[in-house]
């Protein structure tokens, strides 16, 4: 087993100076990590990035796996002083804010799958994202965003902005011509998710990616629905992918968490948000996490697996007016996602016959599904629009992003496939016969 | 690192660990892993032969494990120690590892009850022997003894009742026919018995208590001779019970160890206050505490414990249906078993811990059936006394 | 942290622009509305950091004291000029000074130009319109050596864009769009 002192990120240096140069003379580029031991994993499957980027088997006594470091500081010593005098903290260990080696670990782990030089974890999705919308933006500045982000989102741009001198044009993320005549002069961001809540929208990233860089902008994005291996957003040209990882990430509903992925620049940009936000995620979350995304390419197939096989049933069914799920012809943004996703998630929205009220008779005759708010865990969570998610609309908002009455969404877990259509088929038909007898 | 002359909290907070080795990192990483690589196959034949030290299975050994087996043994003064999945686990594999057939092991009629019914039940069924005598006096071990007994065991102070047992005195008679001595320290802790220091040879705990100390793990510790921890680590944890402890686990206790020595001073303290007030009370027929002057063994307390502990064993007038009456008034007090926790907690050992005794065994082995058992938790004393005091005050002698 | 400035950063982007030139491309830009009298409001427009937009929300005005007309409302145009030459040496010395390694205590420039008006008013002396000279000097306190800070000067003028746009003729090019309106 290896003696040599332990500190961080070894490769990462302090830059070196020629004598008698100028700042020509910094020797110190910058580079992917920080990582405790990189391992080259760029030309491996998803499924191997998911078990071993990151993982770090503990060089003193061999353990598989990435020891919990449920420490709150860390012991200074040359190395520590030489980082913060330097200005490379991030690539030391100082204090569970800045950073923690259960973060690295999983952070190498999310930055693999992601195709990302740098990520960093936080203690929720939000955090993940005020930290990341606050990093790129200046005083006085604006942000395109889309008119049905995630409420939470939609709040910090409609709430908090205004608060700190900064504003926000919402815009359907359909109307690419409508995105591109929002920019102001002072416009720095587009802020968009790549699938959107709950009608499933694929986004064309590409032509969002096109406007970016016509107009020095940068494009972060929420792919918190679209997880590796579904989409890859930062190889589009996305600057910064953000996630709940709450959701497919973990996948197991046990826990809240957020990153932030993209190139080394820019989340070097981020990691100062995180340390005066203090939004840092705790290292026993960290492990849950990390061992969360070893299995994230299976979930991912069998969430599809199911999700396609229940897609495809409730199609047919006559109680079911209409079914949105991206890789189904049926789905308006089919082509799309053939384009932009290498496969579909457990994400599925529909519309029951009857409105509303039939929704919420379905859900009572549901017994596997559980009625709860949040998405992309093992098991399959279900939920109503209008008096959950978006209960703080009218319906007349609720229609213009595509809720209409009836709509179910629905978050396909990794059970049986037969099991739910046939949990789904005796809900749908106990609702007809009850429409029957009235 | 710490020194031999470093006090008990120094040592129970920095002992055996080295931040250098983890990545400066204050406190040991979990290390949440079932095995370990290899450098080589051929280092992990030899480990697997002995020939080389190193981890390669956390059945058998893990590194966080390995953390709290050194501190453990460093505050019980032992060479070494061994982490196990709970107090049971921890007594069961010593007996399976130093006992077989034809043996004879030697108890104190006072144990635990599933000790009592691990050793009397149990073990009996392979063909080893069981004696039961009443050591707070040595001289029914002197008798007792043969040349056949491998192990003599008893807890001191004893659960429920708080009886002590003469650690010098019975490890005497027991080493001169070779008998291991095994003491279930659980309830006196390190910090006010060491049973090493007195002449025993294994000692054990339930962590579950005060070592843990938060009521929110199962866990059992076991110290004495690096031999004799080797023997039970590959016999009676690995091959007999695999009553393995968690990493998790291990971690909580090495966090609950840092404030041992602080949370016993402060149950000590409470117990005492609140033995002498239930000790005047009226409706209380007696107190059980080894702090008290009037405790049968109040001179053998003075001699082998620094100080008395948080257990208060007490009956109330009216027998068994008094003791729960009375519990059914508490407040504040919660019914549970266990004990060593920051919550006071009271049970009625007849009726729970000690109900795997009949009640002929309970009367000869000095359990009352009106006894309860107060583990006195770290809230402030005067709330816990006036909680007592206000369901004994509204106590019905009558049923007496 | 040396002197506030990340050393290692630093570092980063001149590697980073030694790459990738576009990245270390720059573009300003102001407005100067007058406002009354002397008095002009200047405000600045999104700046370029290589191909990335930085949004810049400040507003600062000018003015010239009574004496010259004016109400004294704010720095004059000289006093605005010596500010932004001597602002831009300063970015280059503390610059300069953390890639040496050394520390800084404080550092001051006194900036002094004495302008002969008659310049500017038409009369037919010899007196140039723009400052003929600028005198200043520099404080530094800190743990480099005299001949440490000696070479951190020469190199701080060397590497100013501000100080060498105007030690060198440099294009100043313009038009005017106009409007005449009905009197």
């Amino acid at each position: 087993m290896t003696k040599k002192p332990l500190y961080g990120d070894a490769t990462s240096q302090p830059a070196n100076h020629k004598a008698g140069g100028w700042i020509d003379g910094l020797d110190r580029s910058r580079k992917s990590g920080p990582f405790l031991e990189s391992h080259p994993m760029d030309t491996m499957g998803m499924s191997t990035k998911a078990v071993h980027a990151g993982t770090h088997d503990d060089p003193r006594t061999g353990a598989v796996g990435t020891p919990i470091y449920q420490s709150s500081t860390f012991i200074l010593h040359e190395e520590t002083y030489g980082s913060i005098e330097e200005g490379f903290g991030r690539d030391r260990f100082i204090y569970t804010r800045y950073g923690n080696p259960s973060q690295w670990a999983v952070q190498e782990k999310l930055a693999a799958l992601e195709g990302a030089e740098s990520a960093l974890v936080f203690s929720s999705g939000m955090a993940a994202i005020s930290a990341a919308v606050l990093a790129l933006v200046d005083k006085g500045a604006h942000v395109v965003a889309a008119s049905d982000l995630y409420g939470g989102t939609f709040n910090l741009f409609n709430q908090e902005f205004p608060s700190l001198g900064m504003s926000a044009t919402l815009v359907d993320s359909y109307d690419i011509e409508a995105i591109e005549a929002a920019i102001q002069p002072n416009t720095q961001i587009l802020y968009f998710e790549t699938i959107t809540n709950p009608v499933l929208k694929v986004v064309d990233i590409p032509a969002l990616v096109d406007i970016a860089r016509r107009h020095n902008l940068r494009l972060v994005m929420d792919s918190t629905f679209a997880p590796p291996p579904v989409m890859k957003p930062l190889e589009m040209g996305v600057d910064l992918v953000v996630h709940s990882a709450s959701k497919y990430l973990n996948g197991h509903s046990d826990l809240i968490a957020g990153v932030v992925c993209g190139s080394r620049k820019l989340v070097d940009m981020v990691w100062p948000r995180l340390l005066n936000y203090g939004g840092q995620l705790d290292p026993h979350a960290a492990f849950l996490l990390e061992r969360g995304l070893k299995t994230l390419d299976i979930r991912m197939r069998a969430h599809e697996q199911s999700a396609t096989a229940l897609s495809k049933f409730l199609e047919t069914h006559p109680c079911v007016e209409k079914v949105l799920y991206p890789m189904l012809p049926s789905h308006p943004d089919h082509e799309r996602a053939k384009e932009l996703m290498q496969m579909g998630t457990g994400n599925v929205t529909f519309f029951v016959k009857g409105g509303d009220q039939a929704a919420i008779r379905l859900l009572d005759h549901l017994h596997l599904p559980k009625q709860a708010t949040s998405l992309g865990g093992i098991e399959s969570l279900i939920s109503l629009p209008f008096n959950s998610s978006q209960a703080s609309m009218t319906s007349r908002q609720r229609a213009d992003i595509g809720i209409l009455p009836g709509c179910v969404r629905l978050s396909v877990g990794i059970e049986d496939a037969d099991d739910l259509i046939a949990d789904f088929d005796q809900a749908l038909n106990a609702i007809t016969d009850m429409k029957g007898a009235a | 690192m710490t020194k031999e002359t470093d006090g008990f909290s120094t040592r129970a907070i920095h002992h055996g660990y080295d931040a250098k080795d983890h990545q400066g990192s204050l406190n040991p990483p979990v290390y949440m892993t079932s095995t370990f690589t290899f450098e080589t196959a051929e280092s992990g034949g030899a480990m697997f032969a002995g020939e080389q030290a190193g981890h390669f299975y956390s059945r058998i050994s893990n590194p966080t494990l390995d953390q709290l087996e050194q501190r453990i043994a460093n505050l019980e003064g032992a060479e070494a120690g061994l982490a196990t999945a709970s107090g049971m686990g921890a007594i069961s594999s010593v007996f399976w590892t130093f006992v077989k057939a034809g043996d004879e092991v030697i108890i104190d009629k006072t144990l635990y009850g599933c000790t009592f019914a691990f050793l009397s039940h149990g073990l009996t069924k392979f063909d080893v022997t069981v004696k039961p005598v009443d050591m707070t006096d040595p001289k029914n071990v002197q008798e007792a003894i043969t040349d056949r007994t491998k192990v003599v065991y008893f807890e001191t102070p004893a659960n429920p009742n708080n009886r002590l047992v003469d650690i010098t005195a019975i490890s005497e008679i027991a080493h001169k026919v070779g008998a291991r001595v095994v003491v279930d320290n659980t309830y006196a802790t390190p910090v006010l018995t060491r049973p090493i220091e007195h002449g025993a040879d294994i000692v054990l705990h339930s962590a579950t208590k005060y070592l843990g100390g938060h009521g929110d793990l199962i866990a059992g510790l076991v110290v004495g001779s690096a031999e004799d921890m080797m023997q039970v680590r590959l016999i009676g944890v690995k091959d007999m019970t695999g009553a393995v402890m968690a990493p998790l686990t291990a971690m909580l206790i090495l966090r609950g160890l840092k404030t041992l020595e602080l949370r016993v001073e402060r149950h000590c303290q409470s117990a005492r206050k609140i033995a002498e007030a239930l000790q005047a009370h009226p409706a209380v027929l007696n107190v059980a505490y080894p702090g008290l002057d009037s405790f049968p063994q109040a001179e053998l307390a003075q001699r082998q414990m620094a100080n008395f502990g948080g257990m208060v064993p007490f009956e109330v007038k009216g027998g068994k249906a008094g003791g729960i009456a009375m519990m059914n008034r508490l407040k504040l007090i919660q019914r549970a078993v266990s004990l060593g926790d920051a919550e006071s907690l009271i049970q009625h050992p007849a009726s729970m811990t000690h109900s795997t005794y009949t009640p002929e065994e309970r009367a000869e082995h000095g359990i009352a059936e009106g006894l309860v058992r107060l583990s006195v938790g770290l809230e402030t004393a005067d709330d816990i006394i006036d909680d007592l005091m206000k369901a004994l005050s509204q106590h019905n002698a009558i049923a007496a | 942290m040396r002197n506030s400035i990340p050393t290692a950063a630093l570092s980063e982007f001149v590697n980073e622009v030694s790459g990738n030139p576009e990245e270390g491309l720059m573009s300003y830009g102001i407005e100067i509305d007058w406002e009354s009298g002397t008095r002009a409001r200047t405000s600045t427009k999104p700046m370029l950091v290589g191909p990335h937009k930085v949004s810049r929300s400040f507003t600062w005005k000018a003015d010239e004291p009574r004496q010259l007309m004016g109400n004294n409302h704010g720095p004059n145009p000289q006093e605005l000029l010596l500010s932004g030459l001597g602002s831009c040496m300063m970015v280059a010395f503390v610059a300069g000074a953390t890639t040496e390694g050394i520390q800084l205590e404080s550092v001051k420039i006194d900036f002094d130009g004495t302008l002969d008006l008659r310049g500017f008013m038409g009369l037919g002396s010899n007196a140039t319109v723009g400052f003929p000279e600028i005198n200043y000097t520099i404080h530094a306190v800190g743990d480099g050596t005299p001949e440490q800070f000696e070479e951190l000067h020469r190199k701080a003028i060397k590497h100013s864009p501000n100080a060498q746009t105007i030690v060198n003729p440099v294009t100043l090019t313009g038009e005017i769009t106009s409007e005449q309106i009905e009197g």
